[in-house]
């Protein structure tokens, strides 16, 4: 396994600047990429580097995977605040999912204008779900944040923090998935009317 | 020296770099843009460009325009009694840029970087390289059209740290790609597109909408003709034999708003893969002819919240960027370098007919994922890799780039292990190697193409959903329409039940009308009579619709 940290010149950290992670970036690709006469494995293993320690999820189980790796073998106790959230997230995606499919079978555009009020309430429920998730996450990252600095003596805390970052970063991806097809369901046609 | 070219769906360009300057080249009558139309004469050598366009009109059956719509697919063209694939015609449209250039330069060229769609497959990028090289070139790179056009825009004008997406809606194909600009590096965030949605889809609408008795190659002439006046006037009239073609800017937008809508939900998926809001953008590129067109503008600048920027040539950006490129690779260009990503995901079908991505889309290229294989039952010999790429969760509902076959060595269950590598290059193209066990030694993978059907069985099937559709064609409109009907009554009914008392009198009895005529028409169990009566409802509510959602929208808001 590759070192993504020393590969990127940064000190084994938890907690990274994103830009400056990519100003790094950018800076090696200008010189190791194939087309600036680099060598194409070479580009790839940074490329490969950049991409594991660009979400925090992921570069915490790369740092862990450098130096703990019996932690993250273990399975992890999930917390019953996740588990609260994680049934919240399915309730909302499940209903988005049927409001969704009512909505494709509607063709007429009495159909779907007759739709509109739940198309209200369903985006309403998203953002409430979305928002709840985003202060999860906020609070994880605090959390990351702070053990920063003194990070090798709480490396079970890490491991606990790897575990609920990359549920939370799933289920976001999730609901975005979900806003996105319900934003994309809200009959442009018709609003352009009004 | 190496050029630069954009083969594009309608028009196509080439340019070289001279004295750190990307410069496009004319042809002999002076002008730059070659119409990439290929017609085939009776006797002779088939004619390429300009010469080939005005024949379009004149014989179209022997003249092919659009290629690129079909490169990729295994299809032939019948042409005076020759066959002809899609990369063969379009290699003779890099021919004639070819000759013109070295006309005009008075040096051979035989090396090139070719653009083509962001969102192009495998298929279709390796289609594009076999065009360059059939037409003498050693294809440098195949390079994706909106990072041409943001490599021409921002060389000059962004800081670091900038972003920006380029909008490219094109003849026959519409691009968004999101990019960030640093210390010379291009990186691309995200990419989204339609391969099949472009000006050609506007013409063909106005096509069945021109109510003159001609043909339609010359309804194709008069209504594009038309197009490109209404981007500056608000009506035009165009007399035609004894006729006169009427267009208003209104009608054209009435039957483009639904082609351009098309483009939203791209542009913000695009968005929502780079994690950016629109706020965060430094600027919006238009590219491509079609964003020409004011509603274009008009529907961008609604979903980016921001008036785009017209700066670029629309038709010459993408070229300009890919001469660029070519300077680049041939380091007459020092200090820049572009990071493209991959635009659709790879994976591998898995039991039970799922698609397992290996590499996700918007990934940077290019890159390397390792993949590790092991028998499933003891002395299992081989395994059947079908290799995908798309974004859908079932297998087949994906591309199919092709099948191997993976060796495993005599081994208890769980036990024999072969490693295979997925290889993205910068071209966006794949190559699959297998790592020898014994010797650690790597192989690349010839893949059976999934989709090389022989042309008799597509024949074939032709035949088969031919005679199927003139068989039921009847039953299956009014069994459609019934559906619609079975929808629209009920919900008719409801939406006067909730909003009923804001019509007017006549409104109401109109819409009653219109729902009996439906009833009559269900019990007279004729098609067409069902579908005239179910638009007629669809329109006598219109205003029923809106009321709806107003009433929805003022509810949401207390």
């Amino acid at each position: 396994m590759q070192d993504a940290f020393a590969l990127l010149n940064l000190p084994r950290r938890p907690w990274l600047d994103a830009g400056e992670l990519r100003d790094e970036f950018h800076r090696q690709s200008a010189a190791t990429h194939p087309d600036a006469g680099g060598d194409s494995d070479e580009f790839a293993q940074l490329n490969a580097a950049h991409q594991t320690l660009r979400e925090p999820a992921a570069r915490l189980r790369h740092l862990l995977e450098l130096e703990a790796p019996r932690l993250l073998a273990q399975s992890q106790q999930i917390p019953p605040s996740l588990v609260e959230r994680f049934m919240r997230v399915a309730a909302a995606r499940q209903a988005c999912a049927a409001f969704l499919a009512k909505h494709r079978a509607a063709s007429s555009p009495l159909a779907r204008a007759l739709l509109a009020t739940a198309h209200t309430a369903q985006t309403h429920t998203l953002d409430t779900a979305l928002a709840d998730l985003e202060a999860a996450q906020t609070d994880a990252l605090a959390q990351l944040r702070a053990l920063d600095a003194a990070w090798q003596s709480h490396l079970p805390k890490l491991a606990t923090l790897q575990a609920e970052l990359s549920y939370l970063e799933k289920w976001t991806a999730q609901l975005r998935e979900s806003q996105l097809e319900l934003t994309l369901a809200s009959a442009p046609n018709l609003k352009s009317e009004i | 020296m190496i050029a630069g070219i954009d083969l594009g769906t309608t028009n196509s360009l080439i340019g070289v770099m001279d004295a750190g300057f990307p410069v496009l080249l004319a042809d002999a009558d002076g002008e730059r843009l070659t119409p990439s139309v290929v017609h085939f004469p009776a006797t002779g050598e088939p004619l390429v460009g300009r010469a080939a366009a005005r024949m379009r009109a004149l014989d179209p059956a022997h003249t092919v325009s659009s290629i690129k719509r079909r490169i990729g697919e295994h299809t032939r063209l019948h042409i005076r009694d020759r066959e002809y694939s899609p990369q063969q015609i379009s290699a003779l449209i890099l021919r004639k840029l070819k000759a013109d250039a070295e006309h005009a330069l008075g040096q051979t060229i035989d090396r090139a970087v070719i653009t083509v769609p962001a969102y192009f497959n495998d298929a279709q990028r390796a289609a594009t390289k076999t065009a360059g090289e059939l037409a003498g070139f050693t294809v440098e790179r195949i390079l994706n059209e909106p990072t041409a056009a943001a490599l021409a825009y921002g060389l000059d004008k962004l800081r670091d740290r900038s972003k920006i997406a380029v909008y490219d809606l094109g003849g026959g194909t519409f691009d968004i790609s999101i990019l960030e600009l640093n210390q010379g590096v291009f990186q691309v965030l995200s990419t989204n597109g339609d391969t099949r949605l472009g000006g050609d889809d506007l013409d063909a609408a106005l096509i069945a909408d021109c109510g003159l008795r001609i043909a339609d190659w010359e309804k194709r002439e008069i209504a594009v003709k038309a197009k490109h006046r209404l981007s500056a006037e608000e009506s035009v009239e165009i007399p035609h034999r004894s006729e006169i073609y009427r267009l208003t800017r209104e009608r054209l937008e009435e039957l483009a708003r639904p082609i351009v809508e098309r483009t939203r939900a791209h542009c913000l998926r695009a968005l929502a893969d780079a994690k950016l809001a629109p706020g965060e953008l430094d600027a919006v590129i238009l590219v491509g002819g079609q964003t020409r067109m004011p509603l274009v503008r008009r529907i961008v600048a609604e979903i980016f919240g921001r008036e785009p920027d017209t700066t670029q040539h629309p038709d010459e950006a993408i070229a300009t960027g890919a001469t660029l490129q070519a300077g680049v690779l041939s380091g007459a260009v020092q200090n820049i370098v572009l990071l493209d990503v991959t635009p659709l995901s790879l994976g591998i079908e898995t039991f039970g007919g799922l698609m397992n991505v290996i590499i996700p889309r918007n990934s940077t290229i290019p890159l390397k994922a390792g993949e590790l294989f092991t028998n499933a039952v003891a002395g299992q010999r081989a395994m059947l890799i079908s290799v995908l790429q798309g974004e859908r969760e079932l297998a087949k509902d994906n591309w199919p780039l092709g099948q191997f076959e993976l060796p495993f060595d005599p081994a208890p269950k769980g036990q024999a292990r072969v490693g295979v590598q997925f290889e993205i290059d910068a071209n966006g193209l794949l190559h699959v190697l297998v790592r020898d066990t014994k010797t650690g030694a790597e192989k690349t993978v010839k893949m059976t193409s999934a989709v090389d059907v022989s042309d008799e069985a597509v024949e074939k099937m032709l035949g088969d959903s031919l005679e199927h559709a003139f068989e039921d064609v009847n039953a299956r409109i009014f069994t459609e329409a019934k559906l619609k009907a079975g929808e629209l009554l009920p919900a008719v009914r409801a939406g006067l039940e909730k909003a009923g008392d804001l019509l007017a009198a006549d409104e109401r009895a109109e819409i009653e009308t219109r729902r009996q005529e439906v009833e009559r028409a269900i019990a007279l169990g004729a098609a067409q009579p069902l579908k005239t009566a179910i638009a007629a409802l669809d329109t006598a509510t219109q205003r029923l619709a809106t009321l709806l959602i107003e009433k929805a929208m003022r509810e949401a808001a207390r």
